[in-house]
């Protein structure tokens, strides 16, 4: 009895863990400006507010401010340098490995055993796949 | 095992701590991006940013944050904190909805771009509050907890007000207790609870509304019910009201202190389709109970429990349903009485049904159609009646122009004056004819003709509708009907009266009554019975007809303390017929009353082999006659005076001593017209009657005295006779 509690623990544990390795940790925002230039900021504590024509974002590390006539963009990324994984096109099924299916807007459509499965089974359209190494993918069913 | 656990429970919380959330709080309203969705999120000339196809304002943002909030994708959450609400909305639906409150009054506005469906979770309370909700899509409303009154609108004077009209999922979370009240005044809202689209009420929690404006809960079109406890604690209007078809499929719905119908479902077009398959496009006004609880008590003029356009449909359940109001005279030429269910059409295949009746003329069922197919229907009705434009109005347990007595178990008690337990047929009503009503406490002698036969009351012409209990193979319902009241002005309790023809064709019927005109079975146009086991014990006639009486099968008693066991006015050959089967009809009122009235004996028709025994009262004046035309069998009207006692058991029997029928009395009977005829007698044979104070133990039936099929002999004897 003891030790299918503890099989069934470890399996748990062991599922935990794939779902999180589908969510990769974006651990800072990059703020991305008119210029090409970038101020990464460790989302840690991370707080941004907007007055007198600046954004202010105040974090672990201290506060930082940005004129809002020189922002262009800001997104996620999960390295210090300002890095995400790119969201690659596919037209192949090459990839052997589970993955995830999103909509552009970010629903969760289903988990698949590999592209090829996923291709099969979703409806025509354009969908992010997200594979368990967290690499993303977009591909097109036709 | 203690160290796996905890091994487990920090590995996972540490895996839950990198879910990074972008919040974009804009006054009430947080966004909640997950970082993973998040994408680029585009300036726009320092004045706005928008985030996965949000655009906001940076003026309007009071401050954006990252935490670790697992955003649960395609819901909006709103808390309500009193005086103020916060909404929460996932990231992946922000650009499909707006949202726009005043303290804790919130309303959404979903995009018709919305390609899925929104779930959204209200929880909190407020004394002033409100959820209004506009769209074209599906979707769900989650009740969480929620306490919300809407004391001073803003967008309805709903609680919730969803103005969308596609299907709504309102979900009543388990072990959540929710309430909504609107508002009394400053509103024109047509519930406390309203949707405009299909509403579908779910979960396992439990639901109050308080209805102080109008309805408590109104769909505009379909409303179908499962599981979740709905309370329904006050209603301006009705407790429930709603379109298209209403369906529960479980759950418990309690209605009460509500000012009009309890539950109410109409027809939403122009077009009835009636019922469709899966209910599938489906506009009927039909109202399905498939399973569940229903309480429903109402007590308003003219309200009913359950009213339905069309039909009313109980396949399972347990249903309450008490109504108590007076009659509603606003329509002076439709007076309205309060009614258990009211519909085009009731039909019961299953379930339990109980209805308690109070108010005044009030009615069981009332329907242009009633169908019985199974199931338990209990009516308690002790409606007085009232005089309302000169017309007597009575209490009625079913009331229907066509009634199909199927099956199931029915029991109907009246206890009000005048009550009527079973109201069939329709017609117009022409005059009252020379016998005078035959309620009348004062009763002519043994002069008058037809003896105890009253052949008055009212008469009808274009008689429509139809009667029928039971079905062609011999099956039939369970049916016990007592009437306890006495007459009111010119209309008599009854317990079945029909206006159409009456053919019974099986089942187990029981009728009593005890007061003068309380006749048993009473039918304007006919009566047939074709099968089952009856048994009659009434103060007036047992079996009452202006047209024919015909016995063919089954097994009837008729037993009458103050009048005819059976009583035709058809005044023709055939007024009375025994074919098959047996019938044993007895009056112990003594002189004029009879066992078989038909104002003639030469009209009584023996048109097969069953049995007809008879004991009452002599025929009375007019044209008596003692012979029967073209009789199948034997028989014998005898004549000589019989004094039958209780307790005794009488055997009629062939010269060889063979059982033709054993019978017994519930009451004394000095007969001085008796007919005898039974299967195998035969013209100029002999037959003896002897009594035994033993009752028969090997009948093959038995029922309320009478015995067939049984050997049992009589050792005194009582009467003997040559069969015609």
């Amino acid at each position: 009895m003891r030790n299918k509690w503890m099989i069934m623990m470890v399996l748990l544990l062991a599922m935990a863990v794939q779902l999180h390795a589908e969510d990769a940790a974006y651990n800072y925002l990059v703020l991305s400006q008119q210029d090409g230039s970038k101020a990464v900021l460790n989302v840690s504590g991370l707080r941004i507010v907007f007055s007198e024509g600046k954004l202010v974002a105040t974090n672990n590390d201290g506060s930082r401010s940005v004129a809002l006539s020189d922002l262009s963009k800001m997104y996620f990324a999960q390295d210090a340098e300002g890095k995400v994984t790119g969201i690659e096109t596919s037209t192949s099924d090459a990839v052997q490995q589970p993955v995830v299916a999103y909509t552009l807007s970010g629903v969760r459509l289903g988990r698949y055993d590999n592209m090829a499965a996923a291709r099969r089974s979703l409806p025509k359209g354009i969908y992010v796949m997200k594979q368990t190494n967290g690499k993303n993918m977009k591909i097109t069913v036709k | 095992m203690k160290r796996v656990y905890s091994f487990i429970a920090v590995v996972m919380t540490c895996l839950a701590m990198t879910a990074q959330t972008l919040n974009v709080q804009v006054g009430q309203v947080t966004y909640r991006v997950p970082a993973a969705q998040s994408g680029e999120m585009i300036y726009q000339n320092g004045e706005t940013v928008t985030i996965m196809g949000k655009t906001v304002s940076l003026s309007d943002i009071t401050q954006m944050y990252v935490d670790n909030t697992v955003v649960e994708d395609a819901t909006v959450s709103v808390v309500y904190q009193e005086a103020s609400a916060q909404v929460e909305v996932a990231g992946n639906v922000a650009q499909y909805v707006d949202v726009a409150l005043s303290g804790a009054h919130v309303s959404i506005s979903q995009s018709d771009a919305l390609p899925f469906e929104i779930t959204y979770k209200l929880s909190g309370a407020s004394a002033d509050g409100e959820f209004y909700m506009t769209g074209s899509y599906k979707a769900t409303v989650e009740l969480s907890g929620l306490t919300l009154t809407n004391a001073t609108p803003v967008y309805s004077g709903a609680a919730v007000c969803i103005m969308d009209g596609k299907r709504i999922d309102l979900s009543v979370k388990k072990g959540t207790e929710n309430t909504l009240t609107d508002a009394a005044t400053g509103g024109s809202q047509k519930a406390a609870l309203y949707c405009k689209g299909h509403l579908e009420l779910k979960g396992q929690g439990t639901l109050n509304v308080y209805g102080k404006y109008a309805h408590a809960i109104k769909s505009a079109e379909y409303m179908q019910m499962k599981n979740c406890t709905v309370n329904v604690l006050e209603a301006v209007k009705d407790g429930v009201s709603c379109d298209e078809y209403f369906l529960m499929e479980s759950g418990t719905l309690t209605i009460k202190n509500v000012g009009d119908d309890g539950l109410q479902c109409d027809v939403d077009g122009t077009t009835n389709t009636g019922e469709l398959q899966d209910h599938e496009g489906e506009d009927s006004g039909n109202v399905y109970i498939n399973g569940g609880t229903l309480h429903i008590t109402t007590t308003a003029n003219g309200t009913k429990a359950i009213k339905a356009d069309s039909m009313a449909v109980v396949n399972d359940g347990t249903l309450t349903l008490t109504v108590s109001g007076g009659v509603d005279t606003t329509d002076s030429t439709d007076p309205s009485y309060a009614t258990a269910i009211s519909s085009g059409k009731f039909v019961q295949n299953g379930g339990s049904i109980t209805m308690t009746v109070k108010g005044t003329a009030g009615r069981g069922v009332k329907a242009y159609d009633i169908e019985t197919n199974g199931g338990e229907l209990t009516i308690n009705n002790s409606a007085a009646p009232a005089t309302i434009s000169s017309d007597v109005k009575s209490a009625k347990g079913l009331k229907a122009v066509n009634m199909a007595l199927n099956a199931g178990t029915i029991t109907i008690t009246m206890s009000g004056n005048a009550g009527k337990g079973i109201a069939a047929g329709d017609g117009t009503k022409s005059s009252s004819s020379s016998g005078g009503p035959f309620w009348a406490p004062q009763r002519p002698g043994g002069g008058g003709g037809g003896g105890g036969g009253m052949g008055g009351g009212t008469t009808y012409t274009n008689v429509t509708g139809s009667y029928t209990q039971g079905k062609a193979d011999g099956t039939g319902p369970t049916l016990k009907v007592t009437t306890t009241g006495s007459a009111y002005s010119s209309s008599s309790a009854k317990a079945i009266k029909a206006i159409c023809a009456v053919t019974v064709y099986g089942g187990t019927t029981e009728v009593y009554t005890n007061t003068d005109g309380a006749e048993g079975l009473e039918s304007k146009t006919s009566i047939n019975i074709q099968g089952g086991k009856h048994y009659f014990k009434c103060y007036d006639d047992c079996v009452n007809s202006k047209g024919k009486i015909t016995f063919n099968g089954g097994v009837t008693v008729c037993y009458s303390f103050g009048n005819d066991a059976v009583d035709s006015n058809a005044g023709t050959t055939g007024a009375v017929t025994i074919g098959n089967g047996a019938v044993f009809a007895y009056s112990t009122k003594g002189a004029p009353e009879e066992g078989f009235d038909c104002d003639n004996n030469s009209y009584i028709q023996i048109t097969g082999t069953g049995i007809g025994i008879s004991a009452g009262g002599a025929q009375g004046g007019g044209s008596s006659s003692s012979s029967i035309s073209n009789a199948k069998q034997g028989y014998k009207f005898v004549t000589s005076s019989i004094s039958y006692k209780t307790g005794n058991y009488y055997t009629l029997a062939d010269n060889s001593g063979n059982n033709l029928v054993t019978y017994s009395f519930e009451g004394a009977c000095s007969s001085s017209l008796a007919l005898f005829t039974a299967t195998g007698m035969t013209k100029n044979a002999t037959y003896t009657v002897k009594s035994s104070t033993s009752a028969p133990t090997d009948a093959s039936t038995a029922w309320h005295g009478l015995y067939l099929g049984s050997s049992a002999k009589g050792t005194t004897s009582v009467t003997s006779f040559t069969a015609q």
